[in-house]
């Protein structure tokens, strides 16, 4: 690693698994301070304890991004004890299953709430400092979901295209005052978040779902965490200084098609 | 048959428009808002 995010102090919420915990050891790795931000108390404390193991500063922040007091006393904890935030990544995601006619209404402002109302309370609960700091990156997570449409999957396509347009918004608000905000749209992966979807997709089978899944996508594999922490390490970093605004699918071809 | 269209939002902006046109059509139609006192017939 060559220390690409040295003396950075980066926020990923949903850090406690699947993408978030690959992005908060690539951070680490790469030099940053890691506020790990999860809903799961035990999962992030877990992370955070990993990174400060193999040598990092990290420290693990619970909250549920859907809730305001919960965030903003989040971001003061981290804060106070690293300093201000420099990389902020709203990765914290939830899905949620059913076509619009089936659909249900709990979980769709759940999804809702979750996905694009928890980008703009971390995003505003974090920009203080960051302004502060004298500027900073912001990385929003959408999804190929967003792009294109997903079967049996309207509040999930709907909560991303949300935050889509969502970085576009704070992209041109933001940009004078020196923060660049960014979207990935990550392809599927397999984390316990899709498992639903899959099993779905496959008619109660998640391995069958698996199969289908895989047919949409040219590269002929679904993404790693990795893929996308990669994809994330680029826009935090000082490489893509005049990157704002942009989406960044990482998806093997799935919407080139 | 004759058909039916929904309008939501029918009250301003384009709404009442969209009512026109469809009635025009000979579509039934159907008129929603929050506010009903601002649906023209």
């Amino acid at each position: 690693m060559t220390g690409r995010l040295s003396g950075k102090v980066a926020l990923i919420t949903g850090g406690g698994a699947g993408i978030g915990r690959a992005t908060a050891r690539l951070f680490a790795a790469e030099g940053a301070a890691v506020g790990v931000l999860d809903v799961d108390r035990v999962a992030a404390a877990q992370v955070a304890d990993e990174l400060a193991a193999t040598g990092g500063r990290a420290i693990a922040v619970a909250a549920n991004v859907s809730v305001d007091a919960e965030v903003r006393e989040a971001v003061r904890a981290l804060v106070e004890s690293l300093g201000p935030v420099n990389v902020l990544y709203n990765n914290a995601g939830v899905a949620s299953t059913g076509a619009v006619d089936v659909a249900d209404e709990d979980d769709w402002d759940r999804c809702m709430a979750i996905n694009a109302k928890g980008t703009f309370l971390t995003s505003r609960a974090v920009l203080p400092s960051m302004l502060a700091a004298g500027g900073g990156s912001i990385i929003n997570q959408a999804s190929v979901a967003a792009i294109v449409g997903v079967a049996d999957f309207a509040a999930y396509c709907a909560a991303k295209g949300a935050v889509l347009a969502l970085t576009r918004s704070m992209s041109v608000d933001l940009a004078p005052r020196g923060i660049r905000v960014n979207v990935i749209a990550p392809g599927t992966i397999y984390t316990p978040m899709m498992e639903p979807l899959l099993k779905a997709r496959g008619g109660g089978d998640v391995e069958r779902g698996l199969a289908t899944t895989l047919e949409k996508y040219p590269i002929g594999r679904l993404a790693q965490p990795y893929d996308i922490a990669a994809a994330a390490l680029y826009l935090a970093g000082s490489e893509s200084a005049f990157v704002t605004g942009s989406v960044l699918t990482v998806d093997g071809g799935m919407t080139s098609q | 048959m004759s058909r039916v269209a929904a309008v939501t939002g029918a009250g301003n902006s384009i709404g009442p428009a969209a009512l026109q046109s469809l009635e025009e059509e000979h579509l039934q139609v159907g008129a929603l808002d929050l506010d009903c006192g601002a649906i023209a017939w």
